[in-house]
């Protein structure tokens, strides 16, 4: 009775330090010759890329885009057209509205933006407001503005410097941002919308018509999943709609 | 004789309190409902054995600390490989890229300082908006003038700090350098760092956001095939790189910056109280001041550097060491201030709270074992059992037990080094191996808050064969 509880006893044991060997099996192999033991390749010191191929490109719809389009003057994305990633010195959306390009300058009289009473300072002479924000027409801010609800921007405001919104943004006609501007939601600039640096959202934007972003000396990005532009708008620099761009 | 008392009872139990039983014993009818037993059982426990029941509710709380931990990590790695990525500044290839000076932190890295130096000056950043400084903090090898040769050898693309005396420490060569900053963007790189050409731009990229205080970029051993250790850092380095940090940014949780392959704002540094000096850890430090003053801390994955890591035992149980502490010191300083901010989101702080107490599970889990055993021996088990439910040990021996190490095996299979992953039994032995050290830590951290010690630095050593300018 006893040599046959010792036997099972010592099977047991010796089923139990096997399985706990086996996974070190594999190891002590890897460890003794290893088959995978390079540095990681890293991806950012890639080569730049080449100089486009031709002066000027145009989308017209119907016809399939490749994901990247390169131009060294212009592209045209003919309304109807969609797109992923264009990137030229000016990128037409729907129209070569040449006189729409440099909208008038804005010579409405404006008062200066007063802050709400629970902003606070943020950043050179910016502001971090809790909550969602409306800016009234005709106002003049000091950026940068940040943002922690939605935030709407009334028609002719002028804001200098940069503006972050966690919410949604709108943008009123005839603005100007003299940065960049992000959002963590969607964003919709209104006719005649300019903005200087990069415009990036993590949902919709919508560019409506005259909405002019970068300058021709100082080109730009715009980013975003969705984007939809109204036959008129024009980038200077890089336009990337992640998952679908269309000119409507 | 009260212990064999308990172990008999012990064999009895049926899962009905002790009240009950002794009620039914004495023919009594009790009607309690679930809570008011539960309550009338740890009366009777505590009666029992006050010791037992004090470490048996230890114990319990040890195992629900882990499983909350373990629950964390294994969110993080479901999220990472399957879950919606997000990092929206990436592609934003044309701006006006602001101002920014690259510090350079070395202190006797005469081995390491010219590959450096080298690499930043072969960036793609626009050069008239670049200036790239060399901290040579007190070195006494040949750094200065290897530097200085190199400054010569590229006029007004190079500038070389050499700092004499001072506070010794990164953090204080950093705050003494950052005098000699052009623009508000400042990004730090450690004298074994060789970015590439496009490094300098991607970690600028979210600073275009006005809310971005610092960011951080992603560090890849370069010397993994030199031995074990160095092989088996590697895949700790991915985890904590390719999942942890990137799930964090995809949760909008909180990205650490980690003090070197990233920058900050000068300005924002300077908005939280600027740099300290008397702090092991200013990465951590800093990543946690800016949180509670607003500032998002952003993680590029992208932005990829070389390092070096530790290739003896020594040196890595002192790198330990050292982070454990530094940690923990932030944790002392900054948890209570962090819990009570109105600036931080709810999600931010739970994290920020997390990640602070992140040397403390090691400890935690070694007192968890000893209480263990202790209650073992004093024929305690159903005063444990009182605290630490069948379902929470099930819980925890599948998931809590075994996250990190599935943070590993998703970090590797998603870089495609998969044949590594056969490594990974011997990560227990490097986490055995660092456990008394990060206890020491712990303690060390603890009597050094109360004796207002001076902090002592040690330098990582260096691997590299020398390269001249």
């Amino acid at each position: 009775m006893n040599e046959s509880v010792n036997l099972w006893s010592v099977a047991f044991f010796a089923i139990t330090a096997v399985l706990l060997a086996l996974p070190f099996y594999p190891t002590w192999q890897e460890w003794r010759h290893p088959a995978d033991a390079r540095a990681l390749a890293l991806t950012n010191s890639l080569p730049p890329q080449a100089p486009p191929a031709s002066p000027q490109v145009r989308l017209v719809q119907g016809v399939a885009t490749p994901p990247e389009v390169r131009a060294s003057v212009r592209i045209l994305a003919c309304p109807g057209s969609t797109f992923q990633k264009l990137s030229a010195p000016t990128v037409w959306l729907g129209q070569a509205d040449t006189e729409r390009a440099h909208p008038p300058g804005h010579a409405l009289p404006r008062s200066t933006w007063r802050p709400l009473p629970h902003a606070q300072p943020w950043g050179d002479h910016g502001w971090r407001i809790q909550g969602d924000c409306h800016i009234a027409p005709a106002q003049q801010v000091q950026g940068p503005l940040v943002v922690m609800g939605s935030l709407s921007l009334g028609a002719d405001c002028v804001v200098n410097g940069d503006i972050k919104a966690h919410g949604a943004v709108q943008v009123g006609p005839r603005s100007r941002i003299g940065g960049a501007l992000f959002s963590e939601q969607a964003i919709a600039l209104q006719e005649d919308v300019q903005v200087s640096g990069p415009v990036v959202c993590e949902d919709h934007l919508a560019l409506a018509r005259g909405v002019v972003i970068g300058q021709p000396e100082q080109p730009s990005t715009v980013r975003a999943p969705h984007l939809v532009a109204s036959p008129g708008a024009v980038v200077h620099g890089t336009v990337w709609a992640l998952q679908s761009g269309r000119v409507a | 004789m009260q212990a064999m008392d308990f172990r008999s009872d012990f064999k009895r139990n049926t899962g009905r309190s002790l009240l009950e039983k002794s009620a039914a014993a004495g023919g009594i009818t009790l009607a309690l409902s679930p809570a008011g037993a539960w309550a009338q059982d740890i009366t009777a426990r505590w009666q029992q054995g006050p010791i037992g029941f004090l470490l048996a509710l230890a114990l319990g709380w040890i195992a629900l600390v882990m499983l909350v931990y373990g629950i964390r990590q294994t969110l993080f790695s479901i999220q990472r490989m399957w879950g919606a990525q997000r990092y929206p500044y990436a592609g934003i290839e044309q701006a006006a890229w602001p101002e920014v000076t690259v510090f350079i932190a070395a202190h006797n890295e005469e081995k390491v300082i010219a590959d450096s130096m080298r690499a930043l000056l072969q960036t793609n950043y626009p050069a008239d908006r670049l200036k790239v400084v060399v901290v040579n903090d007190r070195s006494t090898d040949q750094t200065a003038d290897i530097v200085d040769a190199c400054v010569k050898a590229h006029p007004g693309r190079l500038f070389a700090f050499h700092r004499q005396g001072g506070k010794p420490g990164k953090a204080a060569a950093l705050q003494d350098a950052m005098r000699h900053a052009v623009g508000d963007i400042a990004l730090i790189f450690d004298a074994d760092y060789t970015p590439g050409p496009g490094l300098v731009r991607q970690l600028v990229m979210p600073f275009l956001d006005p809310e971005v205080g610092a960011v951080m970029g992603r560090v890849v051993p370069r010397n993994v095939p030199a031995n074990l250790l160095t092989r088996l850092l590697d895949m700790e380095r991915a985890a904590g790189y390719q999942v942890d940090q990137q799930a964090r940014m995809n949760l909008r949780a909180v990205p650490q910056y980690g003090g070197t392959v990233g920058g900050v704002r000068i300005s924002a540094v300077q908005a939280v109280g600027g740099w300290r000096d008397d702090v092991l850890a200013e990465d951590t430090d800093i990543t946690i001041r800016l949180l509670i003053g607003g500032w998002k801390t952003v993680y590029n994955n992208d932005a990829a550097c070389y390092e070096e890591v530790p290739e003896e035992w020594s040196v890595r149980l002192r790198q330990v060491h050292r982070w454990a502490k530094g940690h923990n010191q932030v944790l002392l300083g900054q948890a209570w201030r962090l819990a009570s901010s109105r600036s931080v989101s709810l999600r931010e702080r739970l994290d920020g709270l997390l990640l602070l107490n992140i040397f403390l599970m090691q400890p935690l889990l070694l007192l968890g074992w000893v209480i263990a055993v202790a209650l073992y021996y004093m024929n305690a088990a159903e005063a444990l059992t009182l605290f630490i439910p069948a379902a929470l040990l099930v819980v925890y021996g599948a998931l809590g037990g075994f996250s990190a190490f599935l943070q590993m095996v998703y970090a590797l299979l998603i870089d495609g080094q998969r044949q590594r992953i056969r490594l990974l039994p011997l990560q227990l032995l490097s986490f055995v191996v660092c456990m008394p050290v990060v206890s020491a830590a712990l303690w060390a951290s603890v009597i050094e808050r109360f004796t207002k010690k001076e902090l002592v630095w040690h330098k990582t050593s260096r691997y590299a064969k020398q390269v001249n300018a």
